[in-house]
């Protein structure tokens, strides 16, 4: 990142997409800069007078003029909320980008599991993507994606051409459903999408990311299934205050999420996660 | 640090040696005393406010180069352009005199922290660039809470890390300086130098030999705490037992010289201008490692002192700081509202299971 740390990337609000009632989707497109980045990448964005947090970049790596954020807002939450009053044609600030990604490029010729649950999809939307965009690379690309209920579900116009696609395979379920909810799809937790899975273990590398109460189970799951500590990849959330490694928020152990994370295999976390 | 080139300075010369640094034409910053017994390090306009007679300031002298609180940028919204944002004025040319040796070992491990190690702070850089640290070593321990003696040559004399560095022995001061900005200083002063003898070294190596010896308490043993930290071999218990006596007040690194944790937050000066700012945050409060789902990483004060001490002493973080979290200045056992200041943690640290069980 450039010298003058602190200081944000001015972008224009070019789209708002409303995702669930909680969660929308910013397309930001920078007034001066560009902004490279690697999927799994963050970036923080600064509401000014409200502060500033840390988001998953959702957009494909191709295009570095402008970027894609989902943003769920939590009822105090002040930047988010802040987000979440935006319009069209409003001004934000970007820093970024931030972290380590996933090392997408050290997958090629594997078989890719992505695992997301509820919010976790925006933090794997830019690494589909450029799966998608390098297909030809990597072995059978496949998605599990859980929400809590249908209402929950974010991206559903990716999801309904994933689900048509025969570069991915695409399945879906939600925790619970109501009598309202329009869903035939699958219901249940994500861990059973496992079980109908036919799948070649040590030829796959998993990219899972989800509330924390997911992990373990998820764990089982790919464990069982062959797939080593070392190729399950994460992207961890911590409280994070400067994204640069100095504000000590996000350490854990040896480790500065925001710097050599948020993306750490599961058998960096095993060493980690007692402190 | 080239190697440092020593004069003496008789000890009535100090104050006129001092005077002439006013004739730099920078901001000088030194201790004062402005009631009996309390020390601050402030901004002072002449050789008179400084109080030369000090053990120590209880708030460290690297607030100047990290302050409590500071402005990142200011803003302002402006309707249909992207705001105006305005970045802090370059820090000016100062001197920082008298600084103990600890303070200076803290500020190394600052060094290492924010410049060393990418990505660089610019605003502590551009500070540190533009200060000249005068070191004043200790003739005898600062306070009886000193354990400097024990934590790697961080004191009561500084091995490194200074510009100047003064040593009483017996009438004299041996003067030390080892950098360019020093030697700006050496030419102020030359009339008042004569070289250093090697008797003179000799003289203040006995000394110091005698202090480490006699005069510091001896029993905080950080370095076993250290092995048994990065070994984790820590009986559980200790951190349990360290966290009873902790108020999650956070005034222990409040007061650290070689703590770094900040917050960042906006302040808005009215509808559509205010400052980004950092400010001091600390690890032992139970916000710090909330995240927004709710979820706190270290919730119990048991779990905050077991990450306090690993952060400071386990090797793992010896390479980003160019030494241990603790330079032995012995402030936090002045601030802890418990009885749990470093040399009591080590301890505990080192007490092994079956003598806690019994
Ligand atoms: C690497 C990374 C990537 C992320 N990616 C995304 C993403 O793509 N999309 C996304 O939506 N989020 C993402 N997050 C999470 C996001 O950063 C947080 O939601 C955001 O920081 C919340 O900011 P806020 O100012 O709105 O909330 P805050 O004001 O910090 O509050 C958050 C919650 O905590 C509560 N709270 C605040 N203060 C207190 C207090 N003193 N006591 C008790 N409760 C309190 C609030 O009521 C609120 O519910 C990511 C986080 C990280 C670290
Ligand atoms: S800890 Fe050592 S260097 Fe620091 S003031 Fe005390 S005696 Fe001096
Ligand atoms: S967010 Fe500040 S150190 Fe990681």
């Amino acid at each position: 990142m450039a010298h003058d740390d602190y200081i944000p990337m001015h972008a224009r609000v070019a789209e708002i997409t409303d995702e669930t009632p909680t969660e929308k989707t910013f397309t930001l497109e920078f007034v001066e800069d560009e902004l490279p980045f690697r999927p799994g990448q963050f970036c923080t964005i600064s509401v000014l007078g409200a502060g500033e947090a840390p988001f998953c970049i959702a957009s494909s790596p191709a295009r570095s003029d402008a970027i894609q954020v989902t943003v769920r807002r939590y009822p105090q939450g002040t930047v988010t909320s802040a987000l979440h009053e935006l319009a069209v044609g409003d001004y934000v600030g970007v820093r970024g980008p931030m972290g380590n990604g996933f090392p997408l490029e050290e997958f090629t010729g594997r078989d890719i599991l992505v695992v997301a649950g509820g919010i976790g999809l925006p933090a794997v939307r830019a690494s589909i993507l450029y799966l998608l965009e390098h297909r030809s690379a990597y072995r059978n690309v496949t998605l599990l994606y859980g929400a809590r209920t249908p209402a929950d579900r974010v991206y559903n116009d990716d999801l309904a051409q994933w689900e048509q696609s025969p570069e991915i395979v695409c399945r879906q379920t939600v925790d619970m459903k109501d009598e309202a909810d329009d869903w035939d799809g699958h219901v249940g937790l994500i861990t059973t999408l496992f079980e109908p899975l036919d799948m070649d273990g040590p030829q796959t590398t998993a990219i899972i990311v989800g509330p924390a109460v997911m992990y373990p189970f998820v764990v089982a799951e790919c464990r069982q299934k062959g797939i080593t500590d070392e190729n399950m990849y994460f992207s961890l959330e911590a409280q994070m205050k400067c994204g640069v490694g100095k504000c000590g928020h996000c350490a854990m152990k040896d480790k500065y999420v925001c710097l050599d994370g948020p993306v750490f295999t599961y058998a960096q976390m095993r060493e980690m996660q007692e402190y | 640090m080239a190697e440092p080139t020593a004069y003496v300075l008789k000890a009535e010369d100090l104050r006129p040696a001092v005077e002439r640094l006013f004739e730099l034409g920078e901001e000088v910053i030194a201790p004062t005393a402005p009631a009996p017994g309390d020390v601050f390090y402030r901004p002072v306009q002449g050789v008179d406010e400084i109080e030369f007679e000090f053990g120590n300031a209880l708030v460290s002298p690297v607030q100047f180069l990290m302050p409590a609180k500071e402005v990142l940028f200011e803003y302002e919204l402006r309707p249909g352009q992207p705001p105006e944002i305005t970045p802090p004025e370059p820090p000016s040319e100062r001197i920082l005199f008298g600084i103990r040796p600890c303070d200076i070992a803290a500020i190394e491990c600052l060094d290492q922290f924010f410049i060393e190690r990418e990505p660089v702070d610019t605003l502590y850089e551009q500070r540190r660039q533009r200060t000249t640290l005068i070191a004043l070593a200790c003739a005898e321990p600062a306070a009886d809470t000193c354990f400097c003696s024990c934590c790697e040559g961080t004191g009561p004399v500084a091995e490194s890390g200074y510009d100047v560095q003064l040593s009483l022995v017996g009438e004299v001061y041996l003067v030390e300086f080892a950098t360019e900005k020093g030697e700006r200083i050496r030419q102020q002063w030359q009339d008042l130098l004569e070289p250093a003898t090697e008797e003179l070294f000799a003289a203040r190596e006995a000394q110091l030999r005698y202090m480490i010896e006699n005069l510091f308490e001896p029993d905080s043993n950080l370095a076993a705490a250290i092995r048994r930290v990065t070994g984790d071999n820590v009986d559980p218990e200790a951190w349990e037992e360290i966290g009873a006596d902790c108020y999650s007040c956070g005034a222990c690194s409040y007061l650290c010289p070689v703590c770094t944790c900040y917050d960042v937050m906006d302040v808005p000066y009215d509808e559509s201008r205010g400052a980004r700012i950092r400010r001091m945050d600390s690890c032992r409060l139970g916000g710090f490692t909330r995240e927004a789902t709710g979820h706190i990483a270290r919730p119990t004060e048991a779990s905050r002192a077991r990450w306090y001490a690993y952060h400071k002493l386990s090797h793992d973080y010896h390479e980003q700081r160019s030494n241990y979290g603790c330079v032995g200045c012995g402030r936090c056992i002045i601030a802890c509202l418990g009885q749990i200041g470093m040399p009591t943690v080590c301890k505990l640290i080192r007490q092994p299971q079956a003598e806690r069980a019994s």
